[in-house]
């Protein structure tokens, strides 16, 4: 592709319409999931494009970088002028198997990530509320198949997962209007906003929201899928598992301000820069206790599945199951079907 | 040491961004570290001070000054850093203690001394006020740090304005809830400079003053340090592990804070570390009535 096509395909010129109604930019390529690899045997790592085989190496194209996070900002950026070349890439090179590489997150330390705040209906009959968000420690990123370590302070009481849809944006971008959404979002990928809790569900911390921003709050992945391999972000299932029990089960329909309401409050705050994450907020309906020991389960439809585990160097342990405290608000608790 | 991030221009030219020593005689470019950018450049010299230090000293000695009024000064921000902003809080659910605690402001809101603030649209902020802070840098990996044992993670010190977009209560942007109103583009002014810990005469604690329009709004000490900045330190690592280059920035006082308008020249100046000065445009030309304060959240006209 010309850098000039390239440009007019950026920004939603002359696109083709075999998307869904309103049509989402389609380059002629297929879509594409990408990921953050490490090689085995000492190999690199590299941003590499999930395929049926494995994992497609793009260290070729992207080895000058300083990091990880600097080489998929770059892929990022440049994504569309480089696409030709990826796609000869995977036709050609043969795919390292699942078992040669380990997985890594695919933006292992985003300049910014952002995080909505109370950003889901769950059932209420109310007006939407204002669009929050609060900034996370970008150095609290955990790969895909790491752990949660839960942290030594005991002043939260516990400890909750709250499974998301994560933007991964193609910037720099400013004020992107939210009908211009697509111009900011390079792809989706899953996050999971661990939080600290004051008392109930309230976050310890509020107003900074550093019971946000432990170490390890913020597993991302399994991988990037593209946006043109989500025909709407507002439809996507989002699951989490606890030791097998299901616990998130919900539709990103559910979303007070969807992906485009973000995108632009976000960008009217600062300048957004490509890998940079804004995770979309939680249905707090499925929320439960972390604690030691426990294997996660994560998947979002359309992007992937991952696991995870948590470690407490404390060994506290809380009720299990979703939490059904007097704020939850899960249906056995609002309709007073527990307690 | 007095480290900084600076570009050299000539005329409309500026030459790419690169790590210096300022000196009496202006500054002399770090070239014994090699770095893809400036921001990555002043993480190895932090990362790498101690083993670094005599030869940069010979450097500083033996190099040729560019004068002061030959280069820009940038904001000296590491890269990648994070920021963190400390915030007092009542304690919830008690009415008698206060809980210190910190938020992320961006990285991208920072700008360098004679920089310009761009006042946002931002649907439902009213004002844009300044709070001025002590900046720590960070000088080694660590979590999990005692108060008493501050000095052995602080690399140095510089000032910094954190400025916050309020509502028309003067809450913080978004009804109280919500810090991310500090991480507005140029909404982080930082410098003039990095000082290295070891130059500061501790006995003689810090004096922070800020003035807006010749106005002096702020006026703090940091005398106590193993306070002032071990609690924070403390604070700060037992959430996350902080990392060479990331910066803390504490506020002397929340007394002062008021509005910034279209045309203000702020001044911050930190003893021993120096003055920064920035200036304020705002492209909509709003004006506030000047004497608004923020007071701990409170509100006083």
């Amino acid at each position: 592709m010309s850098k000039h096509r390239a440009a007019e395909v950026a920004h939603g010129i002359g696109r083709t319409t075999d998307g869904p109604a309103g049509g989402y930019p389609r380059t002629n390529g297929v879509p594409m999931k990408v990921a953050m690899v490490k090689v085995a045997g000492n190999g690199p790592t590299t941003p590499a494009i999930v395929t049926g085989g494995g994992f497609v190496s793009l260290e070729e194209l992207l080895r000058d970088h300083e990091d990880a996070q600097l080489a998929m900002s770059f892929l990022i950026s440049y994504f569309h002028e480089l696409r030709p070349e990826i796609e000869d890439v995977v036709q050609s090179a043969r795919p390292l198997p699942p078992e040669h590489v380990t997985l890594l997150a695919p933006v292992p330390r985003p300049t910014n990530m952002l995080c909505c705040i109370g950003n889901y209906w769950e059932h209420a009959d109310r007006p939407a509320r204002p669009l929050y968000m609060y900034m996370k420690n970008p150095d609290a990123v955990v790969d895909p198949g790491g752990k949660i370590v839960l942290p030594e302070s005991t002043e939260p009481w516990m400890f909750m997962h709250e499974a998301e849809l994560g933007i991964v944006i193609k910037g720099p971008v400013k004020d992107v209007p939210r009908h211009d959404w697509r111009r900011a979002v390079f792809g989706f990928t899953g996050i999971v906003d661990v939080s600290a809790r004051g008392h109930g569900r309230r976050t310890w911390g509020q107003v900074s929201w550093m019971g946000k921003s432990f170490d390890t709050f913020a597993p991302i992945g399994p991988w990037i899928s593209t946006a043109d391999e989500i025909p709407d972000p507002q439809d996507l299932h989002v699951r989490f598992w606890n030791d097998g029990e299901l616990r998130h089960d919900y539709s990103t329909e559910d979303m007070e301000h969807g992906v485009a309401e973000i995108v632009e409050l976000a960008s009217s705050v600062m300048t957004l820069q490509s890998g940079d994450l804004i995770a979309c907020g939680t249905n707090h309906e499925g929320l439960g206790a972390v604690q030691d020991g426990e294997k996660l389960d994560f998947e979002i439809e359309r992007i992937g599945r991952m696991s995870l585990s948590v470690s407490d160097p404390l060994g506290r342990s809380w009720e299990r199951g979703v939490y059904l405290g007097a704020d939850s608000t899960n249906a056995a608790v609002v309709k007073g079907g527990a307690r | 040491m007095r480290f900084a991030l600076f570009e050299q221009v000539a005329g409309a030219n500026a030459s790419p961004p690169r790590l210096g020593l300022v000196t009496r005689d202006g500054v002399v470019a770090i070239d014994i570290v090699s770095a893809p950018s400036a921001g990555r450049a002043l993480k190895q010299a932090i990362t790498d001070f101690v083993a670094l230090s005599p030869r940069l000293e010979d450097l500083a000695a033996r190099s040729e000054a560019i004068p002061l009024e030959h280069v820009r000064l940038l904001p000296p921000l590491a890269s990648p850093a994070k920021i963190l902003c400390t915030l007092r809080l009542p304690m919830q659910h008690t009415d008698t203690d206060e809980q210190l605690h910190v938020f992320v402001k961006s990285p991208g809101s920072t700008i360098g001394d004679s920089g310009e603030v761009v006042l946002p649209r931002l649907a439902g902020a009213e004002v844009f006020t300044h709070n001025a802070c002590l900046a720590l840098v960070i000088g080694q990996r660590c979590r999990a740090v005692a108060a008493s044992d501050w000095r052995e993670v602080v690399f140095g010190y510089t000032a910094m304005v954190d400025i916050t977009a309020r509502s028309a209560t003067l809450a913080r942007w978004k009804d109280g809830l919500s810090a991310l109103g500090s991480s507005c583009d140029t909404f982080g002014p930082l410098g003039p400079v990095i000082v290295a810990r070891a130059e500061i005469e501790e006995r003689d604690g810090f004096e922070l003053q800020l003035w807006c329009g010749g106005e002096l709004r702020q006026h703090a000490r940091f005398d106590d340090l193993d306070e002032r900045i071990g609690t924070v330190i403390e604070r700060a690592s037992s959430v996350m592990t902080l990392q060479p280059g990331d910066v803390i920035a504490i506020d002397g006082t929340t007394a002062g804070q008021g509005p910034l308008q279209d045309g203000d020249a702020v001044q911050v100046e930190l003893s021993q570390v120096g003055r920064l000065s920035v200036s304020v445009r705002d492209p909509w030309g709003r004006e506030w009535d000047r004497s608004i304060r923020v007071e701990s959240g409170a509100v006083t006209v």
